[in-house]
């Protein structure tokens, strides 16, 4: 179909779900109620490290109103992990609790207030064990250890060693090393965690949850309650944001199904926001040491990149966020040379999982290096992105072969747009101006549940139902599945019924993290819509007399091309179909070419993804230096989405990004901790932005038509969200002739660079930081 | 989160409510639009027999002007202050404090003048879930006798937290406590004990229904500052007031007060001593800064979001800013 004959993608038109949401009507899994449903509650190890002695849950059981209490005696210590060598949190804690947090016991009851009042009456006795709380201690020979099984507390280590990395240096006419350290930062999703469990006395379960992927919830809960998958029904609901921190698989849902199977009753868990933020996921901190060579035009050569992140007690998707910093990297810089090892190491603190940025001081680290090599070499930092920019048609380091490439558009339009050179040469006091640039894939190998499919059935008026695996977590999936197939099928956005996140009804999902759905389950869903679409024209070549190549769909009605007038309507094929005894029942599936022998530790080499986006965004700041405030002025940000379904769509993912990568991300988000305890688990503490503080936002879509991607469609608005945190980093040290190394850049850490800053020193970073090197170990492996 | 159990009272008359607080004294609570109260119930911080909403005592709401008093009655809701045209006219410095309360739905609905100047004093360590403090041991406000931020304090040293505390101290502003035997009028100034766990000079059986701010001799110049990590849903990093009679090109009158730094808000009497009969110039806003960086650093501790050194920095930032803008510097 040409582009130009599209008649609703492409267009901003608003999403299916935003009545339901801007009414309430919407229902999230808070809001279930079912008959004779119980409230769980879960009770949490205060302490960061200990042996649990005993557990008495005696008096909790004998309160009236209480109907069962569990500890890790009724889980046969079963361990969750996202990979088979993973494998190391139990369900509910055996012997040791390794996080202020960690699920010891928890309690069904009638209402809430008993079943607080069942966990009061839990007695634990712990041993407190030493603790470590961040990567150096934690690695420290004789530090003690969160798994006893894991020599220095080193959970995942990742090597990656292509071209001639030592030689490439050896010819650098610059070389740098610097370190970047980050902190953690958080979701703060609208919505708070939330279970509900529904057991049936066919031995079956249904599960309603926030997810990425109802299909691997599912897999994992029939695997730890020893129950038939296709017993497992997890359901759709809607969900209240995600951004990474729902991809993985929580004690929570399956304590709640193990408290509902106990009781034969339906049983709703809400976590507070101080629970959602301690024990779901969280960004890791992360310690980077960079190591660049460049050649006299600032071509980078040659680089090396350590990075220790700390994880948290358990793997969660440790091997995945330990490499994709560097993946994004690889992607969006050509570096032909280039090693990486990365550490993902264990601490007593919450676990960490995959968000936005996907490591502060990675992405923040290279572009600040860029520009610190730069201002060496006498070249602008957008020369310097220009020269090392990837571009289409050629392969990443570890073998993603890239088909389409918006890059130098994206940088070559955002400095135009913000006259980034001109305000670069040309500075004003305490303003500053800073440009960063990203890339992300859309998804990676998965195995078996890497594909999406698809199934469009009719109704007699003419309607249609999807039926698709894809969750929508918040960024619009459900729109865009709807979106598509009313484009192919020739219907209105409201001819459409979606079915979908339904692991009973509707097929297999990549799900909706690594940004896969649009590409993966968009792409089935078009294809399922062409199939029925051949079917309808296959009727309609009868009644109409034409040759179905002849014919097509717009309107709800099928004519013959040039001649809209003389159709017949949709309603009217699809029962003359019936009729005919050929219902029109479409299907469509797609795997994307990934090469599925690629494997994130043992083998990080093959396609990694058949698409990736690129983006890149410059912001203006103004900075107070008496107290370290920023003003955040004017952000503008572009990104190659392939093509854009739905610019208002798009556009309003980038400002999301710019908010939650930039703003907030750069500004103000992290935590703060006492020992094990998170000081700030709470929106009022963590800072994520408000409104009144953000800038103006001009968005740029940029578009490159993906060879395999639905209308040439990719990703849109992760490259906005990591490149908006190095555009932010950037225009901070711009603005006061610093280089920034520890992020986030709170108020008190700039003036702390202000007050060390030292004239005549040369091009160095605000702190100096002991390095991140590779670990010997002492086998010496 | 689930609140605890607790009685509810909303008496209608003013003897109502006292006669209550009269039996109850500390174990009733005065609830005056519940915006703080309400979340420390939530965490448990509190744990009050009984609740008395002063929501449906009309004689608790209101402004009145007297000839040389402006009568903010404690139950009156933060936007209808900041609303009221004798205070837009005569207190610009009191609007201002308002408006960087909170958020719009706090200053509209629930929020009340007399809430926020007896908030509970805030800290890292005493601001979290029943759940949290569990891990971390008590404190004096919660039933021992140390304290989790300042090891071996002899007293609670959470922060005095309200926008319209330094304010209101510097428009020289009393307060009116009535209790069944009486009421009396307490200047601010004696009102604010020091103590995180017992804040206020308020007798248990007493409840503040009145704000009494006198109306200037002179026209004034003033200065409100506040540092916050957003500008709003956030309680100051540390906020400083001035309020000043400019006159013959002389420091008439000033007061010079910085907040959110300890459990009482801080008046620079020394800047005052110096500056006052004195004429404006630079110099004075940078003393005001040493004398606030010193007066901070010895009541900050380590409990809030940023470190205390920031925050006794920030007291020197914000005093000179005052002092810079009510002195028209």
């Amino acid at each position: 179909m040409p582009q130009q004959e599209y008649k609703l993608v492409g267009k901003s038109i608003p999403r299916v779900d935003s009545k339901a949401k801007v009414t309430g009507e919407a229902v999230f899994t808070a809001d279930l109620e079912l008959p004779r449903m119980l409230v769980a509650k879960i009770l949490r190890s205060p302490y960061p490290h200990a042996r649990i002695l005993n557990i008495d849950v005696s008096k909790a059981k004998k309160l009236r109103g209480v109907h069962a209490v569990v500890t890790g005696k009724d889980t046969a210590g079963e361990k969750w992990g996202v990979f088979r060598y993973t494998r190391d949190q139990q369900l509910l804690c055996v012997d040791k609790v390794r996080y202020v947090g960690d699920e010891v016991a928890a309690v069904a009851a009638v209402d809430e207030d008993t079943a607080l009042e069942a966990l009061e009456l839990i007695t634990v006795e712990y041993e407190e064990l030493p603790a470590v709380f961040d990567a150096w201690s934690a690695i420290a020979p004789g530090a003690a250890l969160v798994h006893e099984d894991k020599p220095r507390n080193i959970n995942v280590e990742v090597k990656i060693d292509v071209g001639d990395v030592d030689e490439a240096f050896a010819r650098c006419h610059l070389v740098r090393e610097d370190t970047f350290v980050a902190e953690e930062e958080s979701y703060f999703m609208t919505e708070p965690y939330a279970v509900v469990a529904n057991s049936h006395s066919d031995g079956s379960v249904e599960v309603w949850m926030p997810n990425a992927s109802p299909h691997t919830k599912a897999k994992a809960l029939s695997n730890a309650l020893r129950i038939p998958l296709s017993q497992v029904n997890v359901r759709k609901i809607t969900i209240g944001g995600a951004f990474g921190g729902r991809s993985d698989v929580f004690p929570a849902e399956f304590i709640t199904c193990l408290l509902s199977l106990k009781t034969r009753r339906p049983v709703k868990l809400v976590y507070s926001r101080e629970e959602n933020t301690i024990a779901t996921r969280k960004g890791h901190a992360m310690i980077t040491t960079h190591k660049t060579g460049v050649d006299k035009e600032g071509r980078v050569l040659a680089r090396e990149s350590v990075a220790y992140l700390d994880g948290g007690a358990y793997s969660s998707t440790g091997p995945i966020a330990t490499s994709v910093p560097f993946l994004c990297h690889e992607q969006a810089y050509n570096v032909p040379n280039v090693r990486f090892t990365g550490y993902r190491i264990y601490t007593n603190k919450p676990i960490g999982g995959m968000i936005r940025v996907h490591g502060r001081s990675f992405a923040c680290g290279i572009d600040t290096q860029l520009d610190m090599i730069g201002k060496e070499l006498g070249i602008d930092p957008v020369t310097m992105h220009l020269r090392n920019a990837r571009k289409a048609g050629e392969t990443t380091p570890t073998g993603s072969y890239v088909a389409s490439c918006g890059m130098t558009e994206c940088i070559e339009k955002t400095a135009a747009e913000s006259n980034f050179l001109d305000k670069f040469n040309n500075p004003q006091p305490l303003r500053g101006i800073g440009m960063g640039v990203n890339s992300v894939q859309t998804g990676f190998p998965l195995g078996i549940r890497g594909g999406s499919q698809a199934f469009v059935k009719f109704h007699e008026d003419g309607g249609a139902t999807v039926v698709s695996g894809v969750v929508d977590n918040g960024q619009g999936n459900d729109h865009m599945l709807v979106l598509i197939a009313a484009e192919e099928l020739g219907l209105a956005p409201d001819d459409i019924r979606l079915i979908s996140a339904d692991t009973e009804v509707t097929p297999t999902d990549a799900g909706s993290y690594s940004m896969i759905s649009t590409f993966g389950g968009g792409n089935a869903v078009k294809r399922a819509a062409e199939d029925a679409k051949a079917q309808i024209f296959e009727v309609a070549s009868h009644m109409l007399e034409a040759d179905p190549q002849d014919l097509v769909a717009a309107n709800r009605k099928v004519f013959v091309r040039g001649a809209p007038d003389v159709g017949v309507s949709i309603a009217k094929i699809v029962r003359q179909a019936l009729l005919m005894g050929r219902p029109i029942m479409g299907r469509g599936s797609f795997a994307p070419e990934v090469d599925q022998r690629r494997e994130w530790i043992t083998n990080p080499r093959g396609q990694l993804s058949q698409a990736f986006s690129f983006g890149a965004t410059v912001t203006e700041v103004e900075v107070d230096p008496e107290t370290g405030m920023v003003k955040a002025l004017d952000v503008t940000c572009a990104q190659d989405c392939g093509f854009a379904l739905n610019p208002m769509v798009v556009e309003g993912q980038f400002e999301g990004s710019v908010a939650f990568g930039g703003h907030g991300g750069m500004l103000s988000e992290e935590h703060r901790w006492h020992g094990g305890h998170c000081l700030n688990p709470t929106m009022l503490e963590y800072k994520i932005p408000v409104m009144k503080d953000m800038p103006r936002i001009k968005p740029i879509i940029v578009e490159t038509i993906d060879p395999a991607g639905p209308y040439g469609a990719k990703e849109a608005g992760m490259s906005v969200a990591m490149s908006a945190a190095q555009a932010y980093c950037n225009a901070v040290g711009n603005a006061l002739g610093i280089y920034f190394n520890h992020f986030p850049l709170t108020p008190e850490r700039i003036l702390d660079a202000i007050e060390k800053r030292k004239e005549g020193q040369g091009i160095r970073t605000a702190w100096e930081f002991q390095p991140a090197r590779v670990i010997k170990t002492d086998d010496g492996t | 989160m689930r609140l605890p159990q607790f009685e509810y009272f909303a008496p209608v008359s003013l003897e109502d409510a006292l006669k209550l607080k009269d039996q109850m004294r500390t174990s009733a609570w005065i609830l005056a639009g519940g915006t703080d109260l309400v979340v420390n119930l939530k965490h448990r911080l509190l744990a009050p027999a009984a609740l008395i909403s002063i929501r449906n005592i009309r004689n608790l709401t209101g402004i009145d002007l007297t000839p040389d008093t402006l009568v903010i009655r404690a139950g009156t809701a933060l936007a209808q202050v900041a609303s009221h045209p004798a205070v837009k006219e005569h207190f610009p410095i009191l609007v201002k404090a308002i408006n960087s309360i909170g958020a719009m739905a706090i200053q509209h609905f629930r929020g009340t003048i007399g809430g926020n100047l007896c908030l509970t004093p805030r800290c890292l360590f005493y601001n979290q879930s029943l759940f949290w403090r569990k891990g971390k041991g008590s404190c004096h406000r919660t039933g021992a006798k140390d304290c989790l931020a300042l090891k071996g304090s002899e007293s609670c040293q959470s922060i005095c937290s309200g926008d319209t505390v330094p304010v209101l101290l510097a428009l020289s502003a009393s307060v009116r406590l009535v209790g069944l035997g009486g009421s009396r009028v307490v200047p601010l100034t004696e009102f604010f004990s020091g103590l995180g766990e017992s804040p206020y000079h308020i007798l248990p059986e007493e409840i503040l229904t009145e704000i009494r701010i006198p109306l200037p001799w002179a026209p004034i110049s003033w200065s409100y500052q506040r540092l916050g990590m957003r500008s709003a849903v956030d309680f100051p990093l540390v906020n400083a007031a001035a309020v000043a009679v400019l006159d013959k090109g002389k420091v008439e009158h000033l007061r010079l007060v910085i907040s959110a730094v300890g459990p009482a808000p801080v008046i620079l009497r020394e800047a005052e001593k110096e500056i006052k009969g004195a004429q404006p110039e630079p110099r004075m806003a940078d003393r005001a800064a040493e004398i606030a960086l010193r007066a901070a650093g010895g009541v900050v501790v380590e409990n809030a979001i940023q470190s205390r050194d920031y925050r006794v920095k920030m007291a020197g930032v914000m005093a000179r800013r005052a002092v810079k803008e009510a002195l028209r510097l």
